[in-house]
């Protein structure tokens, strides 16, 4: 496949994906529905391919390529921290602390009673 | 015109010549997130460049976050059979994860004395952006705020992720996964699709359940918190 292609496709592919984004935002608004509308359209997504109503090579290159960047679409958010300079002042360290703590404890616990799940698994297959 | 442009290509710039930078220097320190991040950080306050006309051009990389979301349904459909295979694992990790990561939140900045607005905003940092900010606007937080206590909780938690996973001696792939994707969201979940394919799809679908068990439960605790006597 030539590059010029394969930049159609993968971006034929990003509209594609768009698309059943926009419909999951639409749906979240019309339903007044607690779970954002990108979740939904995932789900949709995810039925049109097990139900085989889309074929997995019509979306692969198209979300292979957006995950790639995934960190690329949460740097806008984060710079927006040069706009919290008052804050970071009055109670950054008190932030950082409860960030650090909270995930510290939030990942040994995750990691621990998965880790133990799987091996209480393997120990009776 | 200019700070649209740098917004929009500039940022992809920046993004692009940092993940080089980390991929060749193999350092967690220099996750690209954070070194973009503050790279971009300091042109815009160097150059008084106004964060708001900056953000008419790099704005559009926010917008994507919701194709990106949606993209995720492809990952979780080529590992299903795997993901069906761990779900006892991966249900019991969540529900332990997901009690730990609100309990303590709100307990901390509670005991720390920090405002409601601020105990609000950072409640639901725990997930995933889009769920987070949406989280943090129904129980009265600010979600500007939130989205950088998510990306801060996103950064941290991938520069101490693999030392923990090191530490607890994690064999399987599911337990790997899950603390990444519990403990930060899309940003460990970048990492962990460099461990492998199957981890990062562990991540990913992690931080997608976690999402929706927040999406529910923390206006459930923001509310008992707040009745309770202080």
């Amino acid at each position: 496949m030539t590059p010029v292609k394969k930049i159609l496709r993968t971006s034929f592919q990003i509209i594609l994906i768009w698309a059943f984004s926009l419909i999951g935002s639409w749906l979240s608004k019309r339903f007044s529905l607690p779970i954002p509308g990108s979740l939904i359209g995932m789900a949709l997504l995810f039925i049109a391919l097990k139900k085989n109503w889309l074929p997995v090579r019509f979306v692969d290159a198209g979300s292979s390529f957006l995950l790639g960047q995934l960190l690329l679409f949460f740097i806008p958010s984060a710079v927006g921290i040069v706009n919290e300079g008052a804050l970071i002042r009055q109670d950054g360290w008190q932030m950082l602390l409860i960030i650090g703590v909270s995930t510290l404890l939030v990942m040994l616990m995750t990691g621990f009673v998965a880790e133990r799940v799987a091996r209480s698994k393997a120990v009776r297959t | 015109m200019t700070a649209w442009g740098f917004g929009l290509i500039g940022t992809w710039l920046i993004f692009l010549a940092t993940r080089r930078v980390y991929r060749i220097a193999q350092s967690a320190l220099l996750n690209p997130m954070v070194t973009s991040v503050a790279a971009l950080s300091a042109i815009l306050l160097f150059f008084h460049l106004p964060y708001s006309s900056w953000s008419t051009g790099a704005h559009w990389y926010t917008a994507m976050l919701g194709p990106a979301t949606v993209a995720f349904a492809v990952p979780l459909y080529k590992h299903f059979a795997t993901l069906k295979r761990h779900a006892l694992e991966m249900s019991a990790a969540l529900l332990a994860g997901s009690i730990t990561a609100i309990l303590s939140t709100i307990a901390l900045a509670r005991g720390l004395h920090l405002s409601n607005l601020m105990v609000d905003s950072l409640a639901p940092r725990s997930v995933t952006t889009p769920i987070a900010m949406a989280v943090s606007n129904r129980v009265g937080g600010s979600p500007d705020l939130t989205a950088i206590f998510v990306i801060l909780t996103g950064v941290i938690g991938t520069l101490i992720g693999p030392k923990l996973v090191r530490l607890l001696r994690l064999k399987h792939g599911v337990a790997i996964g899950t603390l990444l994707g519990m403990g930060a969201h899309g940003i460990g979940t970048a990492r962990a699709f460099e461990f492998s394919d199957l981890i990062g799809t562990i991540s990913s679908l992690t931080m997608i359940i976690a999402g929706f068990v927040a999406s529910i439960a923390i206006p459930i605790a923001v509310f008992l918190f707040n009745i309770s006597p202080k």
